[in-house]
């Protein structure tokens, strides 16, 4: 993965008026854990959302993209394997290597027994392990977390920070 | 890789394409059958005008009747809208926050009247109250005379009862799903500060869901104005707006007919579109009424007696009046059927019997067979055309900037009078305009459209309004779906609800319609009009068995309805 480079990057809402991310510089290198931290509304949101390309409707710069929202935005009529399996799918890879991919990130994740079930009858912390699960197994090579451990309670959010990490670092072996 | 794959140019060809296609047959199918009429009368002005105010022979007689008319339909709407506050707001109350055995059923029978067609339930409460056969068995007499006019409110009261019972569920519906909605904190919190349930009703429920209540009244005002299968059934002497436009057409007095046809739209959309326009511009937050008159402390009193010593009355009373406008018609026409079926139950006469009107001579089953057959084949076309119209509409209302502007056009089929509509059809695309159509299927089938898409495109917008759609589309684009894989997987999937709701009300809608049938249908009549022939020619045996197979049809569509809606 290439590095991320933001050179002077700003963007404006309602026309101007309100100045959510102003003239940025930003450096990630290859392998590099950056966080983002601030007061809310300062624009943390935001800087995500242009990297992915969210925020125009031109083709994102970066691909390989693992987004996790904040409210993870699982599909709600889809149960859990087809939420994961679903970049596979669209990216139209072949069967056995989508649901090859799809197997081991539930096995990452430790939720393999969980696959029929929908995100509505899952745990937060279960649904924000999906939601990381489906960012990598389409093949994220650069992943955008916006606090994704803001909706869960402090005990489940220290074990799950160690998790991501470990997560992380296992999926980039071959 | 192949996200993305579409080239991008090519992409936005398609795209354009589509947007442009889809706002060319709103235009065409939708926005120009709606406003028409109106162009009509002031290109022909002076024919018009002739016509209405300066007859040679009657000078400005039809000018006189068209207020007559219109005065009668406002007068009509507006009692029929007040009582159904006054039992709608209570009703939707109890459904929304009681849990009782037979609630279910309550439901369905309130929807019940959202579902048949009106002329057969019209017909339904004809009988019921102006015959000896009805609950005029009971007293050797009919209850009332079918003219009896209501005094100091000049409303016949028969019609009045119909209308009520036709537009109260729009009041109970939106009521209902608004409380539902709500959390009922907020009235338990009033009620650990000691507020009687009628106070909190009316400082905290009232005033939070009176936008709600408006719009559930708009929609009824709406429905009552325009109403015309069942009111034909019911007229006797009088003669209401739509009524006159439909007899007008009928003797090809066109010029007053569009101008009635006209003036029917913009009082429609005069009292209607300001309304809604306050309503969804802030809402309706201060209601300071009963402070102004001094009398918070008696009232505070009253109500708290009321909740003790009342709530079984209240229930008592909400439910009488769903047995008086909606059961009792039933059951009323139910039994007749059954009593007159191989002979008439007073006379004893073969001939007045259902089943000879239905297979002798007159034949009136086959008439309905073929009535079938054209209603099922026009609804179902004329929501497939809709839909295809509709769902493209959604996306646009919700991603382009002209969004609003057409969500604000679209209220507008929705509230025209069919009959006004149906003349806009016949004038527009009929042999007299561009001869598109003769007048037959395919004219009903145009008609149709233009109230369907409106219909299809509300609950639509409602399930994607209520689904965060714009979210998990954003969340497939991250995972490299390109738009129309996103479209296919994501929004078409969870507006699926939606899309279901709006195509059993439309085709629902479009089996029931009468009053801009009747004017564009030629020979290919449909169930509702043949209804109102049989009672016009006094074939009532016939229309008994008419309505009777239209209560046993909107049961069967109650059922779907209610399999689609519920989770």
């Amino acid at each position: 993965m290439p590095d991320v480079e933001l050179k002077n990057v700003s963007k404006t809402f309602d026309k101007g008026r309100i100045i959510a991310v102003d003239h940025i510089d930003l450096h990630v290198r290859d392998k590099e854990y950056l966080t983002l931290l601030g007061p809310s509304g300062c624009g943390k949101t935001t800087t995500l959302r242009m990297i992915a390309g969210l925020e125009s409707n031109l083709p994102p710069e970066y691909r390989d993209i693992g987004y996790v929202f904040q409210e993870y935005a699982l599909f709600p009529h889809m149960d859990v394997w087809d939420n994961v399996t679903y970049g596979p799918r669209v990216k139209g890879w072949e069967e056995e290597k989508s649901e090859r991919i799809g197997r081991e990130m539930l096995e990452l994740v430790r939720l393999f027994e969980r696959t029929d079930a929908f995100p509505r009858e899952l745990s937060g912390g279960m649904r924000q392990r999906i939601a990381l699960a489906r960012a990598l197994s389409s093949g994220a090579k650069l992943l955008l977390l916006d606090e994704p451990l803001g909706a869960l309670d402090a005990k489940i959010r220290t074990a799950l920070r160690y998790e991501i990490r470990k997560l992380v670092r296992k999926s980039e072996q071959p | 890789m192949t996200a993305f794959s579409q080239p991008k140019g090519k992409q936005n060809l398609l795209s354009r394409i589509g947007v442009s296609a889809t706002v060319a047959s709103l235009i065409v199918f939708v926005f120009l059958p709606s406003f028409f009429l109106i162009s009509f009368t002031f290109t022909r002005w002076p024919e018009v005008y002739t016509e209405v105010f300066a007859n040679p022979l009657i000078g400005d007689t039809n000018w006189i009747e068209i207020q007559k008319y219109l005065g009668l339909s406002l007068r009509l709407a507006i009692f029929a809208v007040a009582i159904d506050l006054i039992f709608g707001i209570p009703l939707a109350y109890i459904l929304a926050r009681k849990k009782f055995w037979g609630k279910g059923f309550l439901e369905d029978l309130i929807t019940f009247t959202l579902v048949i067609p009106t002329s057969g339930f019209g017909f339904a409460t004809l009988i019921a109250w102006t015959t000896v056969s009805g609950i005029g068995a009971l007293f050797g007499r009919g209850i009332v005379e079918t003219n009896y006019l209501i005094p100091v409110i000049n409303v016949p009261f028969i019609m009045l009862l119909v209308h009520i019972a036709l537009t109260f569920p729009y009041v109970v519906k939106t009521l209902k799903a608004k409380l539902e909605d709500m959390s009922t904190l907020f009235e338990q919190a009033s009620g650990t500060l000691g507020s009687s349930p009628l106070t909190t009703f009316r400082k905290i429920l009232f005033p939070l869901t009176l936008p709600a209540i408006f719009s559930g009244a708009v929609m009824a005002f709406a429905r009552s104005l325009g109403e015309t299968g069942a009111t034909l059934v019911v007229a006797g002497v009088y003669t209401t707006a739509p009524i006159a436009v439909i007899s007008w057409v009928s003797q090809f007095k066109f010029g007053p007919a569009a101008f009635l046809g006209s003036l029917l739209l913009i009082v429609a959309s005069a009292i209607i579109l300001p309304v809604e326009f306050i309503l969804q511009k802030r809402g309706v937050s201060t209601f300071s009424f009963f402070s102004t008159l001094h009398i918070e402390k008696r009232l505070l009193k009253v109500e708290d007696f009321a909740s003790r010593k009342l709530s079984r009355v209240r229930d008592a009373i909400v439910i009488l009046f769903i047995i008086i406008v909606v059961v009792v018609p039933i059951v009323v026409v139910l039994n007749s059927v059954v009593l007159s079926w191989s002979s008439d139950p007073d006379t004893g006469k073969v001939t007045e019997s259902v089943v000879y009107q239905l297979f002798g001579p007159s034949n009136y089953f086959s008439a309905l067979l073929d009535a079938t057959v054209v209603s099922f084949a026009s609804a179902g076309i004329a929501t497939y055309i809709a839909a295809c119209i509709a769902i493209p509409t959604v996306f646009l209302i919700k991603r382009y900037r002209f969004g609003r502007f057409l969500r604000a056009l679209l209220r507008i089929p929705l509230i025209v009078p069919t009959s006004a509509l149906g003349l806009s059809i016949l004038l527009l695309w009929g042999p007299g305009g561009l001869r598109l159509a003769d007048p037959g299927i395919w004219l009903i089938i145009l008609t149709h459209i233009v109230f369907s898409v409106p219909v299809v495109v509300e609950p639509m917008l409602a399930t994607f309004e209520g689904s965060d759609i714009p979210l998990y589309e954003e969340a497939s684009r991250t995972l490299g779906a390109n738009p129309y894989n996103t479209v296919e997987t994501i929004a078409l999937p969870l507006l699926k609800r939606g899309i279901l709701t709006g195509v059993i009300l439309s085709f629902t809608r479009s089996l029931g319609e009468t009053g801009a049938t009747f004017l564009v249908m030629g020979s290919n009549t449909t169930i509702p009009p043949l209804v109102v022939n049989m009672v016009e020619s006094l074939a009532i045996p016939a229309a008994l068995f008419a309505s009777t197979y239209l209560i046993a049809l909107s049961f069967v569509l109650l059922m779907i309805f209610r399999k689609v809606t519920t989770r």
